[in-house]
């Protein structure tokens, strides 16, 4: 490779929040193999986290096309000279209060998004002209003190007014903070956010500016998470409802909150001229946060084939005599409530009495949540199932799927489970509950994913019964092990090879042609 | 999944509204209460002691303890407001045990540095008997102490007691500069005033302990608020040097004025007459205390409850109405009956003054200073609910705006004539008035704005 000429404007700028390279999971090594995957493309990563203090330690090492990393604390202290009014002529604030009226009370029906684009316009006015506006002015203005209690009049008139007030302002800190990290978004030819929230505000709000394309991949919902996360927040103050309206749901200042976010999902979207998820369930939950159905797009997360070659054949040569004296069902997972281990252990005592064969391997740490194990344990001593249930701890998932004829996942909340990919690349078919991606790979997505055949069956979730039922038809035969299994590989091999999916988000960073799709904030930008 | 976990938790559960219900009732009428008291004692001293005989001797006695008055006010002035807050606090903090070691804490600071002065001034400056000298350091000494036992006698419930406390004292007073009079002379009539002063400040001391016993060893834990609160000590401070200035500036620059004795100098023309009319404030402080209490003060408590106790926007901004209402009604009601009172002392100033032996020019300076005393009784309100809601800076500007134009106007008018006599300190009055009035306004207007706009972001 030569040497590229030194640069600062990066081809990409992935604008991550609560992520790579800092924390560990999922979505972060998804991005760590992106950045890796992609070497002739330069990234400017743009983080944003929580405080200082919680993100001590790099987890991951950025490779060198990786050009620059910048960091901003949404839940940092503003530094003093941020909590006193900027001296901001008259005019130019009053222009900044109008906008920001107009996207807070606006009547009914009017455009809330270009009121809030009108609002970002004059803050860079304000800016451009050589002032500044803190959250000081925010908390000190008249302006604002009059926007406030007109909101209060208007939206809760009946609520607490000091906890109105303070859920205001709590609700702003880090929004401003976020906002007030404008000038340090590096430039870039693309930015492309893996989340909406904060990190889909800011990659909106830059992508804007320098009019070039603006990019999301969703993992989960950011959303919708953020909605359950506040309905079971105690910080958050819930007035005692008055009428016993269990209907009603939450109170007017967990609202507020969840108002928030939905409008930062929806600020991400509009920006957006493509919003991927990893499989066509969280679509749907897309367009119902106010995605635009044409933006959307499906690419799952992949896996390289070819690495699982040995098992797959291994396994092949097993099964070609026939079932074993034991057949193995795999569950490999952490032994958390969310992947309701419990339901695979009452499954498995219906299966071991029709079918004495069957063994359940529990691969995976259990150490996470301690109490959780210990009750697993107990049931299966309750049970008498000692020799059936086993508990392996984490092993290397590579040499154990061999072992495996097939493997199972109670969970009740699932995207889209790595762990299925990689049974399917090694020829392994899986019973999983219908969650997620799961129905999906389990049964395919498109007519011609579909026509490759069943790699598996789908239960319900919390169902020992539905589940014991689909492992014996699963295991019914080697004859079916093998047919299913050959679906999985074939469908990891055709839809879900990590080359492609690299490929095509390659394609997004080098072919800018898929951006033509006029963006509605583009369309409302200032003269 | 990409997010941030809440961080908020702590910073919602840690907001204070700090000082937002701190008892500053008390405050401004601390800072009223003991020269209403210093002017009543010299004019009735000057009274009774001016009938009693040797004018010249006892004139000596009369202008010392005044000069004492005057001086001691001025100097605990800071003292007194800022231990009325810190007491204060404790009692909100549930410390009431505080209080008393602070008392012993002041009254120890206050006997040092008046004992250092007294000493100094009355042996150094002031030519007369040694034992005069002495027990005139001794007076300066025990009277600045009464006045910081007068921040915390208001906090007492035992109204009698405190009733009694005054009586006897000041009874002692008397009968002791009396008895001794006849001994020792003049420095007989010093000594005696002394016991009887010393008398009043152990029975104040008695009282206080009764009220908040607790450990009798002196805490000085109070100075720190010198450096935190500086506003509300340069009020102490600025406001009684605004009430006092124009008397000495009389002493010393009059052409009515004579020397007493060394620095002591003394103007009756000037001092009689505006010593009889701040009698006349007797009358619309209680006024003026009663609807505090009763109105102002329950719709100041009410507001504040609500903002804290979850009460709705609507609620507060009624409630803020009724507290514009409560100090409406009370200022009316002062102007009606203060007003009625200063009417009739003008009108029948002539008479008064010349029953009391007093002349033309008294009479007029008397009847200028009634209305001085009448708007200085506004301000006094005014600076009340300055007070109540905390806004020390205004009141600092008008208490200095008073104090400079007392000076100015008064220094003009003694280059003028008699006419000109006692005009700088109604002047100073009515521009304090306006002032504090505007100030008011504009805090009442800004209320709720401030009491949560000024709230800061971290705890």
């Amino acid at each position: 490779m030569t040497a590229r000429p030194v640069e600062n404007t990066a081809d990409v700028c992935l604008v991550l929040e609560g992520t790579y390279p800092y924390v560990q999971g999922g979505v972060s090594s998804w991005v760590h193999q992106i950045v890796t995957e992609l070497p002739e493309v330069t990234f400017a990563l743009f983080f944003l986290g929580s405080t200082p203090e919680q993100t001590v330690k790099k987890r991951y090492t950025p490779p060198p096309n990786v050009i620059s990393l910048t960091e901003v604390f949404l839940f940092e202290r503003l530094p003093p000279d941020e909590l006193v009014p900027g001296p901001v002529p008259g005019p130019a604030r009053a222009r900044f209060y109008a906008a920001l009226r107009e996207f807070y009370i606006a009547p009914d029906g009017a455009d809330r998004m270009s009121a809030f684009w009108g609002a970002i316009d004059a803050l860079e006015a304000i800016e451009r002209a050589g002032s500044r506006l803190t959250f000081g002015n925010l908390m000190r203005d008249e302006e604002a003190w009059g926007l406030l209690t007109e909101a209060c009049e208007r939206f809760a008139p009946d609520e607490s007014f000091i906890d109105f007030f303070w859920a205001v302002r709590f609700v702003h800190l880090p929004i401003w903070t976020a906002l007030r990290a404008r000038p340090r978004l590096p430039p870039a030819r693309l930015y492309h956010s893996v989340s909406t929230g904060y990190a889909g505000l800011l990659g909106a709000i830059a992508a804007r500016r320098q009019r070039v394309p603006y990019l999301i991949t969703e993992h989960g919902i950011y959303t919708k998470e953020r909605i359950a996360e506040i309905s079971q927040a105690t910080w958050i103050y819930d007035p005692p409802s008055r009428y016993f309206d269990v209907g009603e749901g939450m109170g007017a200042f967990k609202q507020l909150w969840i108002n928030l976010f939905m409008f930062l999902g929806e600020v991400s979207y509009a920006g957006a001229q493509r919003i991927v998820s990893l499989f066509e369930g969280n679509t749907y939950l897309q367009i119902e946060f106010g995605a635009e159905a044409r933006r959307l797009e499906v690419i799952p997360n992949g896996i390289d084939p070819s690495k699982f070659d040995a098992a797959c054949a291994q396994r092949r040569t097993r099964l070609a005599g026939g079932l074993g004296a034991e057949i193995v069902v795999g569950f490999i997972g952490r032994v958390v409530p969310i992947k309701d281990v419990k339901t695979l252990i009452r499954a498995a005592r219906t299966i071991v009495a029709r079918e004495p064969r069957a063994v359940f391997h529990i691969i995976g740490p259990t150490e996470e949540d301690p109490d959780y194990f210990e009750e697993c344990r107990q049931m299966v001593t309750l049970m008498g199932l000692e020799q059936k249930v086993l508990f392996l701890g984490p092993q290397n998932v590579r040499e154990i799927l061999s072992g495996l004829d097939v493997c199972l996942l109670t969970s009740i909340s699932e995207g889209l489970p790595l762990i299925i990919l990689e049974a399917f690349a090694a020829g392994v078919p899986c019973v999983a509950t219908d969650v997620g991606a799961c129905r999906e790979l389990i049964f395919g997505r498109t007519a011609e994913d579909k026509a490759i055949g069943r790699a598996g069956l789908l239960t319900k979730i919390c169902s020992p019964l539905d589940t014991a039922d689909a492992v014996l038809r699963v295991v019914s035969s080697a004859e079916n092990l093998l047919t299913m299994g050959q679906a999985g590989r074939t469908r990891a091999e055709r839809h879900y090879r990590q080359t492609e999916i690299m490929g095509k988000y390659r394609r997004f960073y080098t072919d800018h042609s898929w951006s033509a799709l006029p963006a509605p904030s583009a369309q409302t930008s200032a003269p | 999944m990409a997010g941030i976990g809440f961080r908020l938790t702590k910073l919602m559960q840690k907001r204070t509204f700090a000082g937002g219900l701190q008892a500053y009732g008390y405050a401004a009428l601390i800072g009223s209460g003991p020269w209403v008291l210093s002017m009543v004692t010299l004019a009735l001293l000057g009274l009774v002691l001016a009938k009693a005989g040797e004018a010249r001797e006892l004139d000596l006695f009369f202008v010392t303890v005044t000069h004492i008055c005057a001086f001691s006010l001025v100097v605990t002035g800071p003292l007194q407001l800022l231990l009325s807050r810190y007491a204060a606090d404790c009692v909100y903090a549930k410390q009431p045990e505080k209080v008393f070691p602070s008392l012993l804490g002041g009254l120890t600071v206050v006997f040092a540095t008046t004992g250092l002065i007294g000493f100094t001034f009355f042996t150094g400056f002031v030519p007369a008997p040694p034992a005069f000298q002495l027990a005139a350091a001794g007076v300066l000494m025990v009277i600045s102490a009464i006045w910081i036992g007068a921040v915390y006698v208001t906090a007492v419930r035992n109204y009698n007691a405190v009733l009694r406390c005054f009586a006897i004292g000041y009874g002692v007073s008397f009968g002791a500069a009396w008895l001794l009079s006849g001994w020792a002379g003049l420095a007989g009539t010093m000594i005696g005033f002394l016991i009887g002063q010393f008398v009043l400040l152990l029975a104040i001391v008695r009282v206080i302990y009764a009220e908040f016993g607790a450990a009798a060893v002196p805490s000085f834990a109070f100075l720190g608020y010198f450096k935190r609160h500086r506003a509300l000590a340069g009020c102490g401070l600025v406001y009684n040097f605004g009430i006092w200035i124009d008397k000495p500036l009389h002493w010393w620059l009059s052409p009515h004025s004579y020397q007493v004795s060394g620095a002591l100098y003394s103007s009756p023309l000037y001092d009689q007459a505006v010593f009889l009319s701040f009698l006349s404030v007797a009358p619309g402080m209680a006024v003026f205390l009663l609807t505090l209490e009763t109105t102002f003060a329950g719709r100041y408590t009410e507001f504040f409850r609500l903002v804290v106790e979850k009460g709705t926007l609507r609620e507060i901004l009624r409630t803020k109405a009724e507290m514009v209402d409560a100090i409406r009604d009370g200022l009316s009601q002062l102007v009606k009956f203060q007003g009625t009172v200063t009417l009739a002392l003008v009108i029948g100033a002539e008479r008064l003054l010349r029953s009391l032996g007093l002349g033309a020019v008294q009479t007029l300076v008397f009847q200028v200073t009634l209305v001085g005393v009448f708007l200085l009784v506004l301000f006094l309100a005014l600076l009340t609910v300055l007070f109540y809601l905390d806004r020390l800076r205004a009141a600092l500007a008008c208490c200095g705006a008073f104090a400079t134009v007392n000076l100015v106007v008064t220094l003009a008018g003694l280059m003028m004539d008699e006419r000109w006599y006692g005009l700088g300190f109604t002047a100073a009055a009515a521009a304090a008035t306006v002032l504090a009035g505007g100030y008011v306004n504009h805090a009442m207007r800004r209320l709720e704005y401030e009491t949560f706009t000024s709230q800061p972001v971290y705890p």
